[in-house]
């Protein structure tokens, strides 16, 4: 404590106002709680963004998110807790979004739409039948995290850790599969599986990311850390590196920023995940025009 | 061919159950047949104030149903029929409703009283959102509605009734229009009216004698900012995580102003609202440790609240007790 | 008798009611250098994806070391190079290593563990050393393809089906590839088949042609070809000297 002060008195005040207000800013309960759910979180979409948006399926975070707010309008209107009736709806919703991609004839992207609009528009339905809005619909649309509670922070440690390291056990088979898919099925890896599996953990991802940013940013959150990525990423490895630990940062910057500036929490976290975007594409630009296009 | 049967049979089927659900639709409609006045009221003390002036001579329905959130209502097609078959209907004031004006235009139907209850009332003035923190104070002035012709209140706090004087005034201009409209009960609404405004005198008097020896003065609420004209009329300060309607979720700064504000003001109490889930009040709770008491704003009223028949007086009189306990009251 | 490799059977495949093939019989054992080859459409890509059991098969019956596909037995001993503009993102963001350590996912998968060795070596034989660790979209198309073989040839497969493996080469390395190719088969009894569309070349360097034409037109030795009747007949004289003029 001394020393801290020492150090705090060869410092000006300003720096050590602005150095007080975060040591400040990480005594509060909800601050600490936010930062512990958020880093996961944010690492998780950063990887599994990686995934999605190299097969084509970056939209699918909106679309899932969609459902899972129809989910919640379900749960809500059932009086049952909404994760517990989302988790399992979401994945069912990614499941038919396969299904549609196989039967209907259409790529990923229009599978996702159709899935997505059924979402709202139930969500609205049951919205409307139990009586209108109430605002916990309205926070699951923009998010809370800095309302998050501690046993939603020990769901979010354990499910977090749990999805990387599936993907961590399976990560040449995913890697394989999701770079060139016949090649990755004569190689013998399971392909048919693994992809249920990869939707059923995005589903997972989606439903927690809600928590955080809402319904209205999960998409964001998971596809920009992996475009931030993509600026300048020398390999797969390096991409995912890269995408988490720009995720990473933003989502700590986005909390003690909106914590400095007065702002809504995830759409600041967001927009420092876009600065690091045109930081990354800028870099590219600038000192990477040796690598040919 | 039988898959086409199938499907010929699936989509006959479907059409006979959509055709189905409009005729259900046109069957609630038969009231107001009795011959008495027909009123609909939009929130929940407004519908308590006018049931009680109706006695038996008049119907008074709510167009809220119970459990909605009041901030984001939006009337659905049955409530513009609704209105159409009713003689007066009652709305707070355009802050608090704002799809009132659109909706009166709407419609068509007979001649319908339409009852601003905000009549006359004292408005306090500004606007106030969640991010708005410590100055939540400053930015409020008094202004009565009928003095100020050319000033239009561009926004001001909408919960006027939680100022039981004002209350009172909503009470004239509700049995001024049932009058109006039946004038041959004429003496039973006066009388009904007289006797609901004692209650409510007695209510405010119950507060102002309840309120006066407290050793705080301040009382800090986790949901958004409803009790801005009852704090007001007792002097007393009041400060919420949300703004005038509870949207935007606060910010981290508010939380933390929040946090600190009940510390330094040495309160071990925080209060949570009606209806809705009081996360952010948990969490205010969690980091100070305050204990949670219900400050029921009465906007609306749960379907078990509704069920079990509360009234306005009595869900005030339990915030006069939680009150007095928050702010320590002898 | 060498082993059998390959065993089809009436073999049909139907895509949105489109016959691609129809009843297809052979029998492919090992050692077997084949070239297959049909006009366009003949379902030559087809044929490869039923064997390795990408596609399913709508009739009849096809088995690849005694397994029905998609079973996935020793998949560790097949190499694979798919026919190129099918899968190919130039966008993804990955290095030549990483491509090529694909290759070797089967042998992970059956407990071999080593891999930077078989890497090293391929990286050797296609000259790719200087390129490492660019990123796929980077090369130029003949430096791409000779990724994809090294990644179909990594794990030392004892079978390898190679889709037009050649289009993007220049000829300096399209002669040494299919001189390696001539010494795996003659040395090591690796297996082949050759897709490709080079009807006029093929003889060169397969042992065996198969002309697919929706079913099995030909399947034989190239002396066998040159000297049938029935082919003659059905190619007219002027393409069978070509074939064989060449052989």
């Amino acid at each position: 404590m001394a020393l801290l002060r020492s150090i705090l008195s060869v410092i000006s005040t300003d720096a050590r106002g602005c150095l007080l207000d975060f040591i400040e800013f990480l005594d509060y309960g909800f601050i600490q709680r936010a930062l512990i759910a958020g880093s996961l979180i944010s690492v998780l979409c950063a990887v599994l963004g990686v995934i999605l948006v190299l097969r084509r399926l970056s939209m699918i975070g909106d679309g899932l998110s969609h459902v899972t707010f129809g989910a919640v309008a379900l749960a809500m209107a059932l009086n049952f807790y909404p994760l517990a009736v989302s988790l399992p709806i979401v994945v069912v919703s990614s499941f038919a979004i396969l299904k549609i991609m196989e039967k209907a004839r259409v790529f990923g992207d229009a599978a996702i739409a159709v899935v997505s609009s059924i979402g709202i528009a139930v969500g609205i339905l049951l919205a409307s039948i139990a009586g209108g809005f109430n605002v916990d619909l309205f926070s699951y649309l923009f998010g809370n995290i800095l309302s998050i509670s501690t046993l939603e922070v020990a769901a979010a440690v354990v499910i977090s850790l749990s999805v990387l390291a599936a993907i961590y056990f399976f990560f040449d088979e995913i890697f394989s599969i999701t770079f060139d898919e016949d090649f990755a099925r004569a190689s013998g890896i399971p392909v048919n599986r693994i992809n249920a599996v990869l939707m059923v953990l995005t589903a997972v991802t989606v439903v927690l990311t809600m928590k955080v940013v809402g319904i209205m940013l999960t998409s964001a959150l998971l596809v920009l850390p992996a475009v931030t990525a993509f600026q300048n990423a020398r390999g797969f490895r390096n991409a995912i590196i890269i995408a988490s630990i720009s995720s990473l940062l933003s989502l700590v910057a986005g909390v003690f920023i909106s914590f400095a500036l007065n702002l809504p929490a995830g759409a600041t976290i967001v927009m420092v995940n876009v600065f690091l975007l045109c930081g990354s594409f800028l870099f590219r630009y600038f000192f990477n025009t040796h690598a040919a296009e | 061919m039988a898959k086409f049967r199938t499907f010929l049979i699936l989509m006959v089927l479907l059409s006979l159950s959509l055709s189905s659900a409009c005729a259900r639709s046109k069957d609630s409609q038969s009231d107001g047949r009795s011959g008495r006045l027909t009123v609909i009221a939009t929130l929940f003390p407004l519908y308590d104030f006018a049931r009680n002036i109706a006695g038996d001579r008049a119907v008074v329905k709510l167009l809220l149903p119970p459990g909605a959130e009041p901030h984001s209502f939006e009337p659905k097609p049955a409530d513009i029929v609704m209105l159409n078959r009713a003689d007066i209907f009652i709305y707070t004031n355009k802050f608090m409703e704002p799809w009132a004006e659109k909706l009166l235009k709407g419609r068509g139907g007979k001649e319908l009283s339409v009852v601003d209850a905000s009549h006359g009332v004292r408005f306090i003035e500004g606007s106030i959102d969640g991010a708005e923190g410590g100055n939540q104070q400053q930015h409020r002035k008094s202004v009565k509605k009928e003095d100020d012709a050319e000033h239009e209140v561009q926004s001001a706090d909408p919960h006027i009734w939680l100022d039981f004087s004002n209350a009172q005034q909503i009470v004239d201009n509700i049995a001024k229009a049932f009058i109006a409209k039946d004038p041959a009960n004429k003496d039973s609404y006066t009388r009904n009216a007289g006797a609901y405004k004692t209650r409510l005198e007695g209510l405010d008097s119950a507060y102002q004698k309840g309120l006066s020896n407290c050793r705080k003065k301040v009382f800090v609420s986790g949901g958004h900012y409803t009790f801005g004209y009852l704090a007001d009329r007792y002097g007393l300060r009041y400060r919420a995580a949300y703004g005038f309607s509870p949207d935007a979720e606060p910010t981290a700064r508010n939380l933390a102003d929040i946090s600190k504000m009940l510390r330094q003001e040495g309160l071990n109490h925080l209060f949570y609202e009606e209806l809705l889930t009081p996360r952010i009040a948990d969490t205010l709770a969690k980091e100070t440790g305050a204990t949670l008491l219900k400050l029921h704003g009465s906007h609306n009223i749960s379907k078990e609240e509704f069920n079990a028949n509360r009234t306005f007086v009595e869900l005030m009189e339990r915030n006069l007790d939680n009150l007095m306990t928050g702010l320590q009251c002898r | 008798m060498p082993i059998s490799i390959v065993e089809a059977r009436d073999l049909s495949v139907e895509f949105d009611r489109r016959q691609v093939l129809s009843g297809v019989n052979f029998s492919i054992r090992q050692g077997d250098y084949i070239g297959l080859v049909g006009p366009n459409g003949s379902g030559k890509s087809t044929l490869i994806k039923c064997m390795l059991g990408l596609i399913k098969s709508s009739q009849g019956n096809i088995s690849l070391f005694d397994a029905a596909p998609p079973a996935m037995k020793y998949r560790e001993r097949i190499g694979y190079l798919p026919q190129r503009m099918e899968f190919f993102n130039p966008r993804f963001p990955t290095t030549v290593t990483e491509v090529i350590s694909q290759g070797m996912i089967a042998n992970r998968r059956s407990g071999n563990k080593s891999d930077g060795e078989e890497i090293e070596k391929v990286i050797e034989l296609f000259d790719l050393k200087g390129l490492r660790n660019r990123l796929i979209g980077e090369l130029s198309g003949g430096q791409q393809q000779r990724v994809f073989i090294a990644r179909a040839l990594v794990n030392a497969p004892d079978f390898l089906i190679l889709d037009e493996p050649t289009s993007a080469l220049d000829p300096e390395v399209r002669e040494s590839f299919f001189e390696l190719l001539h010494e795996l088969n003659e040395k090591k009894d690796v297996t082949i088949i050759l897709v490709t569309h080079d009807i006029g070349g093929v003889g060169q360097y397969a042992s065996k042609l198969m002309y697919l034409d929706k079913k099995v037109i030909f399947f034989g030795g190239f002396d066998e070809f040159c000297e049938s009747e029935n082919m003659a007949k059905f190619f007219g004289t002027a393409s069978q000297h070509i074939i064989c003029h060449k052989h």
